[in-house]
C-alpha cells in the first residue's frame, strides 16, 4: 500500500513536470536559440529533476524550480563546450541600450519576427528576466532560475524593457523604409 | 512612493502582487502624475505585444512521446497493475493519438485478409513475428553487422530485394537478417538492436492493383507509430512499393527514430 502511494505521488509529479513541457522547451528555445538543443536541454532537464525530486519544495513553484535546472544544465554545456561564459546581469550593464524611458514603438507595425528578433538581441540574462516575467514569475522565483540577487531583478526587468522598445523603434522603421 | 518605485513596480501590480495599501498608494500616484501614467500605458502595450507577437517553441510531439513513455511508462508500478495499465496511461494514449493524427498514419485502419477470416491484424502479426525471433530457439539466418553481408544473403530467397540503405550505426547496430513469413508472403527481416533490445525490421513489397489490394497495408509515407501492443510498438510507412515495420519493445521515439533514419538513408 505504501509502496503504491509512493508510486502514485511519483507519477502525479511526473505527470505535472511534463505537462510543462511546452513552457520549458520556449523557454530553452530562447536560451539557446535552437531546437535541436532546446530538445536536448529538455531531455535533460527532466531527467535531472526526477533524479532529484526530494529536492523540490511541495509548494513552490514547479515552473521555476524546472527553468533553474534547465539554465544551469545550459551554463554546464557552455562550459563543456568551452564556449563564452553565460552573460551575468552586471555584464548586461555594458549591453542594454535602455533609452531615456520616454521611447516607444508602433504596435501595430512590428511583427512576430520584429519581436523575436528584439528579444533576441537583449543579453542573455536580461533576455531571460524580460521572459520569465511574462511567464509570470515572482521577483524571487527570477531570481532563483538566475541565481542572481533578489533587488536587482525589478531594476533590470525595467531596464531590459526600456531597450526593448528601443530595439522595436528601430526594426519597424527600417522596414518600411524598404517597402516592406 | 516615487515616480521610480511607481514604475518599478509594474509588473507586480499588472500580476497582482502587490499588498492593497501598497497597490492604493502606486495608483495615487499614477492618477497624480502624467508621466508615470504615460509610462505605466507604454508597458501594458508592450506587454501586449509581448504576448501575442512572441512566438511560443512548444515541445515537438515526438518529444512529449518520448517523455511520457520515458518517464510516466516508466514509473507505473508494474506488478500491482495489469500490464495495460502500464502501457496504455491516458497521457501516452492522447499523446499516441495525436501523434497519430499528426503524421497520419492508416495501419490498422484497414484489415487484412487474416482480419475478415479472424482476428490478428497486422501489428499483431508483426509482434508475433518479433516474438518468434525473440524466443530465440532457432538462430537467425544471417548473423552479421555489415549490410553489404546481409543485403545479399537475401538473393534467390526472395522474389524481391529489399530497399535497404541504412547499414545501422552505433545507436542501432546491424545485428542481421532472415526470411519470414508475413501476411502469407515472404519478406525480408532485418534485425538491429538497440542496446540489448533487440529492433525487427520487417520489408514487404506492395503490390499495387485491385486484385492485390485487399491484402496490403496501407500506410502514410512517413514513419509513424501505428500501435502498441502487448509492450511491443509497431512502427510502419511506405516508400514506393514497399512497406516497411518496426517493431520491438523500445521506447516508442527511438523506433521513429529508427525509421528515419532508414527512410533517410534511402
Amino acid at each position: 500500500m505504501w509502496r503504491f502511494k509512493r508510486d502514485s505521488a511519483q507519477t502525479a509529479f511526473r505527470q505535472q513536470a511534463i505537462a510543462l513541457a511546452d513552457s520549458l522547451h520556449s523557454f530553452a528555445r530562447y536560451l539557446s536559440g535552437a531546437d535541436s538543443d532546446a530538445d536536448d536541454l529538455v531531455q535533460e532537464t527532466y531527467a535531472r529533476a526526477f533524479a532529484a525530486t526530494t529536492q523540490f519544495t511541495p509548494g513552490s513553484n514547479l515552473k521555476a524550480w524546472l527553468y533553474r535546472i534547465l539554465r544551469n544544465l545550459y551554463i554546464d554545456r557552455r562550459r563543456r563546450l568551452n564556449v563564452s561564459p553565460v552573460s551575468d546581469l552586471s555584464a548586461d550593464d555594458a549591453e542594454l541600450q535602455p533609452g531615456d524611458g520616454t521611447t516607444n514603438f508602433d504596435a501595430n507595425a512590428v511583427t512576430s519576427a520584429d519581436v523575436e528578433s528584439a528579444i533576441m538581441a537583449l543579453p542573455e540574462s536580461s533576455r531571460l528576466i524580460v521572459l520569465l516575467d511574462l511567464e509570470g514569475l515572482s521577483e524571487s522565483e527570477t531570481a532563483a532560475v538566475l541565481d542572481c540577487p533578489l533587488g536587482t531583478v525589478k531594476s533590470r526587468l525595467f531596464r531590459a524593457r526600456s531597450a526593448l522598445r528601443v530595439l522595436l523603434k528601430d526594426y519597424a522603421p527600417a522596414r518600411s523604409l524598404h517597402g516592406l | 512612493m516615487d515616480c521610480r518605485n511607481a514604475q518599478l513596480l509594474f509588473s507586480d501590480a499588472e500580476h497582482g502582487r502587490l499588498d492593497a495599501d501598497v497597490m492604493a498608494e502606486r495608483q495615487r500616484h499614477l492618477a497624480a502624475c502624467t508621466p508615470c501614467s504615460r509610462v505605466t500605458e507604454r508597458e501594458r502595450e508592450l506587454t501586449q505585444v509581448l504576448d501575442r507577437r512572441l512566438p511560443s517553441y512548444p515541445a515537438p510531439l515526438a518529444l512529449k512521446l518520448q517523455l511520457e513513455t520515458r518517464w510516466l511508462m516508466a514509473s507505473e508500478p508494474s506488478r500491482s497493475r495489469p500490464p495495460w495499465r502500464a502501457i496504455f496511461g491516458p497521457v501516452t494514449i492522447a499523446a499516441t493519438l495525436a501523434l497519430a493524427l499528426a503524421v497520419g498514419f492508416r495501419l490498422g485502419q484497414r484489415t487484412t485478409r487474416a482480419d475478415s477470416g479472424g482476428k490478428t491484424s497486422m501489428a499483431m502479426e508483426a509482434v508475433n513475428d518479433h516474438l518468434r525471433l525473440l524466443d530465440g530457439e532457432t538462430p537467425l539466418q544471417v548473423l552479421a553487422s555489415d549490410l553489404h553481408q546481409v543485403k545479399p544473403w537475401f538473393a534467390g530467397k526472395l522474389d524481391f530485394a529489399p530497399p535497404l540503405s541504412f547499414k545501422g550505426d552505433s545507436d542501432y547496430p546491424l545485428v542481421g537478417g532472415e526470411v519470414s513469413r508475413f501476411l502469407e508472403q515472404r519478406v525480408a527481416h532485418f534485425v538491429f538492436a538497440r542496446r540489448l533490445h533487440k529492433i525487427s525490421l520487417f520489408v514487404l513489397p506492395v503490390r499495387g492493383g485491385s486484385s492485390a489490394g485487399e491484402r496490403e497495408p496501407v500506410l502514410g509515407n512517413r514513419p509513424a507509430l501505428a500501435d502498441i501492443s502487448r509492450g511491443f510498438a509497431v512502427v510502419g510507412w511506405q516508400s514506393g512499393e514497399f512497406a516497411y515495420l518496426l517493431v520491438s519493445d523500445v521506447n516508442p521515439a527511438d523506433l521513429l527514430d529508427l525509421g528515419q533514419r532508414i527512410q533517410s538513408a534511402r
